[in-house]
């Protein structure tokens, strides 16, 4: 019986496997994704930062073109005051002094210088003992003084270190008196400087705090600020920081330098060991003094963060949708697992109902042949009952046939003999009543046979009979059976080889007698009736045949010959002799049968009977 | 025992019933002619159907049943006294399938000869 105890259909495997696929295709994309986003990410802030640093270093250009310009504004006004023109010092100490007050913490000081040189009015020059020390001292050499005396035009200075060993930045503005010819007149100029630590400190106070480094430098490359101070007022350019710095950050430095220095502004990156840095640079161009800002931003923290939380995101990410993903095909084989042994356990149970319904089914079944066996024993029975009614009623019918003459004809002698106590009968009469009497003797034995047949108590007692011998006492006997008014001719051929049979002695006698004496009854007279002896073709069998040429067998009585009280009156036998001796062949297992003669005169009734196995036996003929 | 001369036909397959019915009908006073074959009977019947003040027959005989030949006789000649002989319990049966017959007209085997006088007696009387 199949069922599907082995193996699971390949849909249920599909399940985990396309569960599996989509977890690792989705991490992969999660995973592709994340990338893109931290590309875009670093990209994006990387953009940001440059922007960020540009606009940073434009705004400390300004910061510091406008602190500047503040300075030199505040030198051309002095320059331009009649007083300072006039030469007049006392008229224009105040002046110095508020034009100090006003860019107080950028500058150190304003001084002038006069035409040929001499400085003759400083802010520090208040005090006694500052005047005493550098009232008058030559300035002559000073590129402040020099080249506006030669441009008449503002100046900034480069980085100059002075003479207090202090690196400053200094600016000046001619003072141009009107000549007689209606010209201009060079008389001196007014001066004022930024120390270069000042200078940070301005500039820092106007920038964000950041971990951003700044870094201005004049056009030598003197570094005008820096947040790292040794560096201040030292040269960039110069061998000592050239010799130290490594080439990987030197040579995009210096470009950006010379970018600046040029008047350009932009930016770009740089790497040191492994870090990005982006460094934005802005010209200053104060009265032709150029100077570059440069805006170094710290290694590029938020990109670097940001890509590592991408990272760490998209590591988290392509992790969890893994274990989703294994979690799944876990839980899907779980399932699967579950799945098949709820399918065994379905199955063992479906089987076990099948089972159970089949033996269900065959339960009703036998209870349904049962049944019908029980109804047609039932039936059986009934009808069993009526043959058997009939068969008593019939029987009754048949005692009570030789009854009847016995009786009459005693009944008759008795009142023929009414007056002598003595009661005599006639011959014919003595003959009627031993006749039907022996009749009547027949017919019990008969009815008691039929009944040891039909409740199978018939008993055969077998012993090897010489079927030769046992025609030629039948037909002795039968003889005598012959009535005396009709002549009857009884013929039997004897087989040359004896042929041997297992048999019940009496009852073949019975049966074959049976058979004679109907023929006989059968035939008109000078009748004949012929035993006939024979092996059958196959050697296993004796037939015996018992052909008259009497008036056969009306052809309506044909199929019932063999049944009870068929042939009774019209043969004025028992009725049953047929009967019995098929019942009595048949437990021989032989077979019994009639035919009318092909002649068309008489029938013949043949029967078969086993043969003995004679190999190894006492010679039968000698009993 | 007086005898009206009157001659019965008796017809019974049974030759040894007929022997002892024919003797008993004579002990009666009557004459009798018996037949085995009620085919013969008939025929003979035919012949000279006035013959025969009475017929007794069996029921139960092959090729044609008593009842059967009764019919016969009576559409020869409708007033002609039968008697039945049976050794079946079945009168009902045969008062059922003859309606013209009463139950006296039924003699049952074994039968006493003095009740089969009295019944052929009743029979002839009636007529």
């Amino acid at each position: 019986m199949p069922h599907g105890f082995e193996g699971v259909p390949a849909s249920n495997i599909i399940v985990p496997v396309i569960v599996v696929a989509v977890a690792i295709a989705a991490s992969v994309t999660v995973y592709g994704y994340s990338t893109l986003i931290a590309e875009n990410v670093s990209k994006t802030s990387s953009a940001s930062v440059r922007t960020n640093a540009q606009v940073q270093a434009h705004d400390i250009s300004r910061i510091f073109s406008s602190k500047v310009n503040d300075v030199l504004h505040n030198l051309q006004i002095i320059a331009s005051t009649n007083t300072v023109k006039a030469g007049s010092i006392v008229s224009s100490t105040d002046l110095f002094a508020s034009a100090q007050a006003s860019t107080k913490g950028f500058t150190d000081t304003y001084f002038w210088i006069d035409k040929n040189g001499k400085l003759i009015w400083a802010n520090a020059f208040s005090n006694p003992d500052t005047y005493k020390s550098f009232a008058g001292a030559d300035r002559s050499d000073r590129s402040y003084y020099q080249v506006p005396k030669e441009t008449n035009l503002p100046f900034v200075s480069a980085v100059i270190e002075s003479v207090d060993g202090v690196p400053r930045i200094y600016y000046s503005y001619p003072i141009m008196t009107a000549t007689a010819s209606g010209g201009q007149e060079f008389a001196g100029v007014v001066v004022s400087a930024s120390n270069l630590g000042n200078l940070g400190t301005t500039l820092k106070g106007e920038l964000l705090s950041s971990p951003n480094s700044i870094g201005m430098m004049d056009n030598n490359g003197v570094v005008l600020y820096s947040d790292t101070k040794d560096l201040i007022g030292k040269s960039y350019l110069g061998p000592e920081l050239q010799n130290a710095l490594p080439a990987e950050v030197k040579e995009p430095f210096n470009s950006f330098l010379s970018q600046s220095l040029g008047g350009k502004e932009g930016s770009g990156d740089f790497t040191y060991l492994g870090n990005t840095t982006t460094i934005a640079y802005a010209p200053v161009s104060l009265s032709d003094r150029q100077f570059a800002v440069l805006y170094i931003t710290a290694p590029h923290q938020l990109t670097i963060e940001t890509a590592a939380l991408l990272e760490t995101q998209r590591n988290l990410s392509t992790l969890a949708i893994a274990m989703i993903g294994a979690t799944a095909a876990g839980v899907s084989l779980l399932v699967l697992t579950w799945n098949r042994r709820l399918r065994v356990t379905v199955d063992k149970r479906t089987f076990e109902l099948k089972q159970s319904n089949e033996s269900l089914e065959d339960s009703i079944r036998q209870l349904a042949d049962a049944n019908a066996q029980l109804q047609s024993a039932n039936e059986q029975l009934t009808l069993h009952d009526k043959l058997q009614k009939e068969f008593v009623n019939i029987a009754a019918h048949e005692l009570r046939t030789p009854i009847t003459p016995i009786l009459v004809t005693m009944h008759l002698a008795s009142l023929e003999n009414a007056d002598n106590s003595r009661m005599s009968l006639s011959r014919e009469q003595y003959d009627m009543v031993v006749r039907n009497a022996k009749r009547l003797e027949k017919l019990a034995a008969d009815i008691l046979e039929v009944t040891r047949i039909e409740s199978q108590r018939l008993e055969l007692h077998k012993e090897t009979i010489n079927m030769n011998e046992k025609v030629r006492n039948v037909i002795t006997d039968a003889k005598s059976f012959v009535p005396a008014d009709k002549k009857v001719d009884i013929v039997f051929e004897p087989t040359k080889e004896p042929l041997m049979v297992n048999a019940d002695r009496s009852k073949l006698f019975e049966v074959l007698s049976n058979l004679v004496r109907n023929s006989i009854r059968f035939v008109e007279d000078d009748g004949r009736v012929e035993v006939k002896l024979r092996k059958s073709d196959d050697g296993t069998a004796a037939i015996i045949s018992v052909v008259d040429n009497g008036r056969g067998i009306a052809p309506e009585i044909m199929p019932r010959l063999f049944q009870k009280f068929t042939s009774s009156f019209e043969m004025g036998g028992t009725g049953l002799g047929l009967y019995i001796s098929k019942a009595v062949v048949e437990a021989h297992g032989g077979t019994i049968w009639a035919e009318n003669n092909r002649d068309g005169r008489g029938a013949t009734f043949t029967f078969t009977l086993p043969l003995a196995d004679t190999s190894g036996a006492k010679d039968p003929a000698q009993t | 025992m007086s005898s009206s001369g009157a001659k019965m036909m008796i017809v019974d397959d049974e030759p040894d019933i007929l022997l002892v019915t024919k003797m008993a009908i004579e002990m009666c006073g009557f004459s009798a002619e018996t037949f085995h074959d009620p085919f013969q009977a008939l025929e003979k019947f035919k012949t000279s159907p006035q013959d025969f003040s009475l017929v007794l027959t069996d029921i139960r005989m092959p090729k044609m049943d008593g009842i059967e030949l009764a019919r016969e006789l009576m559409r020869v000649r409708a007033d002609l006294p039968i008697v039945l002989m049976t050794a079946f319990n079945i009168e009902g049966a045969i008062l059922t399938s003859l309606p013209m017959m009463k139950k006296d007209d039924v003699v049952k085997k074994p039968f006493n000869p003095s009740d089969l006088c009295s019944a052929v007696r009743v029979r002839l009387q009636k007529k």
